[in-house]
């Protein structure tokens, strides 16, 4: 019996940030050639005020209202993200609070960004197969617009902010569930996605709030994220085929046995020379980055649960996800769908700020 | 007569930039043009790799900002 997915859903970001809303802030032919790069033409963002936390919670609530599980039920809950409420506590911990959970449910966080969704499916599932959770709730959440500098014309265009929730346990059915999993990291290239000052390396100060323009052109402070958009695409160019390959030939599969693979939406034209360099047909691709941008942490788990949505997704299908980003961190897993997953279609995917507003009172 | 490095990534720093009548260097860098940016520098990368049948080290194009770097990389 292995662990597998039984409930999945996810919020996006109220707010929509469109290519026209862009060109008050950047060269219109620019952004013109990056947004016909990255295949983004509208991005779900958070407002000042509502946070990855936030995000999630709204899922999270949905899912424990409308699905099989209570709150009383999740004995684990990890939650992944890199725009936390705070340093201290944990948002798993928040989070914890805001739903209510049980005592004896253990709560943390990961710190990765868009590679987490397959680490942190390894991790809760490695638990629930040691006997230290039986229903796990994974949080992954990231509203990566409120660190970008919308001047910043590299990353401004793509990203989106997004919340998946998904529950797993351990599966009664045979033949079912997560298979198996491949980690990698280039830690020697950290640098190329980096917020400098974050943290302790290099504390927030006045100087750390002054914009620079770099040799671009791009606009940002020392709080604001950055990457290296040349390197990190090609190191996902690179990377991320030979890893599946690598992950394929671990687990004895092959391209044939995938009914669909579904990647970290980072950018379309790089989504697609991975797919091309793997010969993945077409019928076997999906996407969702289009009008929501690049989702950060949650963009592979928020794929994986529009594509059950829209009924990409049937029982018994082999699905192969690969995630990949700042680190330089990437994983690949991959799992057979099981007849018990709940189908949620009804379910809405948009933010209800009254939900967090009920919440508080 | 077989066209030479330069000249072959001539041809492709005309199609990325936009620009027919470009004429580069090695000393040809992205101050020399506006238009030269990341997603340029992911164009020229890829065609440059298709070009010369050749992967180019993620370290050269992390810092790739002129054309004397990128015909260091190939080879003659």
């Amino acid at each position: 019996m292995a662990v597998a997915i039984r409930e999945l859903h996810y919020c996006l970001a109220p707010e929509v940030l469109k290519d026209q809303d862009l060109e008050q802030y950047l060269d219109s032919k620019q952004l013109k050639t990056l947004t016909k790069m990255s295949g983004i033409h509208a991005r779900r963002v958070a407002p000042v005020g509502v946070t990855a936390l936030d995000l999630a919670f709204v899922a999270a609530k949905r899912l424990l209202d409308e699905g099989a599980f209570s709150a009383e039920q999740i004995d684990l809950l990890v939650f992944a993200t890199q725009t936390p409420d705070h340093q201290i506590p944990a948002t798993a911990c928040e989070l914890h609070g805001r739903l209510g959970l049980s005592q004896s449910c253990g709560a943390f966080d990961v710190n990765l960004g868009c590679s987490a969704f397959p680490y942190c499916l390894a991790i809760v599932s490695s638990m629930i197969e040691a006997g230290l959770a039986r229903n796990a709730m994974l949080c992954n959440a990231d509203v990566i617009s409120h660190v970008v500098n919308r001047k910043d014309r590299s990353l401004a265009p793509l990203h989106g902010d997004g919340a998946a929730i998904c529950i797993l346990t351990k599966s009664p059915e045979n033949n079912v569930g997560l298979e198996g999993f491949l980690m990698g990291t280039d830690g020697e290239n950290s640098s190329q996605i980096t917020i400098p000052a974050s943290g302790l390396r290099q504390p927030r100060t006045a100087e750390s709030k002054i914009e620079e323009a770099d040799d671009a052109g791009s606009l940002r402070n020392k709080e604001q994220l950055y990457m290296n958009g040349p390197a990190v695409f090609h190191f996902s160019i690179d990377k991320i085929p030979s890893a599946i390959n690598d992950y394929l030939k671990q687990e004895g599969l092959t391209v044939e046995d995938l009914d669909l693979v579904l990647l970290h939406q980072a950018n379309k034209t790089m989504v697609d020379l991975i797919y091309r360099a793997l010969d993945i047909p077409k019928e076997k691709r999906f996407y969702f980055m289009e009008m929501v941008g690049n989702l950060a942490g949650a963009s592979t788990p928020v794929l994986l649960a529009e594509a059950w949505r829209s009924g990409r997704i049937k029982p018994g299908y082999r699905i192969l996800l690969a995630s990949f980003g700042n680190g330089l961190s990437w994983a690949v897993t991959s799992m057979v769908w099981s007849d018990e997953v709940t189908s949620l279609t009804d379910l809405s995917v948009e933010f209800d700020n009254t939900l967090i507003a009920s919440n508080e009172v | 007569m077989k066209s030479s490095k330069l000249q072959r990534v001539q041809v492709i720093f005309r199609e990325v930039l936009d620009d027919e009548r470009l004429t580069i260097t090695g000393d040809f860098s992205q101050n020399d043009s506006s238009d030269w940016d990341s997603v340029a520098t992911v164009q020229i990368v890829l065609a440059t790799e298709r070009e010369f049948g050749v992967r180019l080290p993620t370290e050269l194009v992390a810092q790739l900002k002129d054309v004397g770097q990128l015909l260091s990389a190939l080879p003659d």
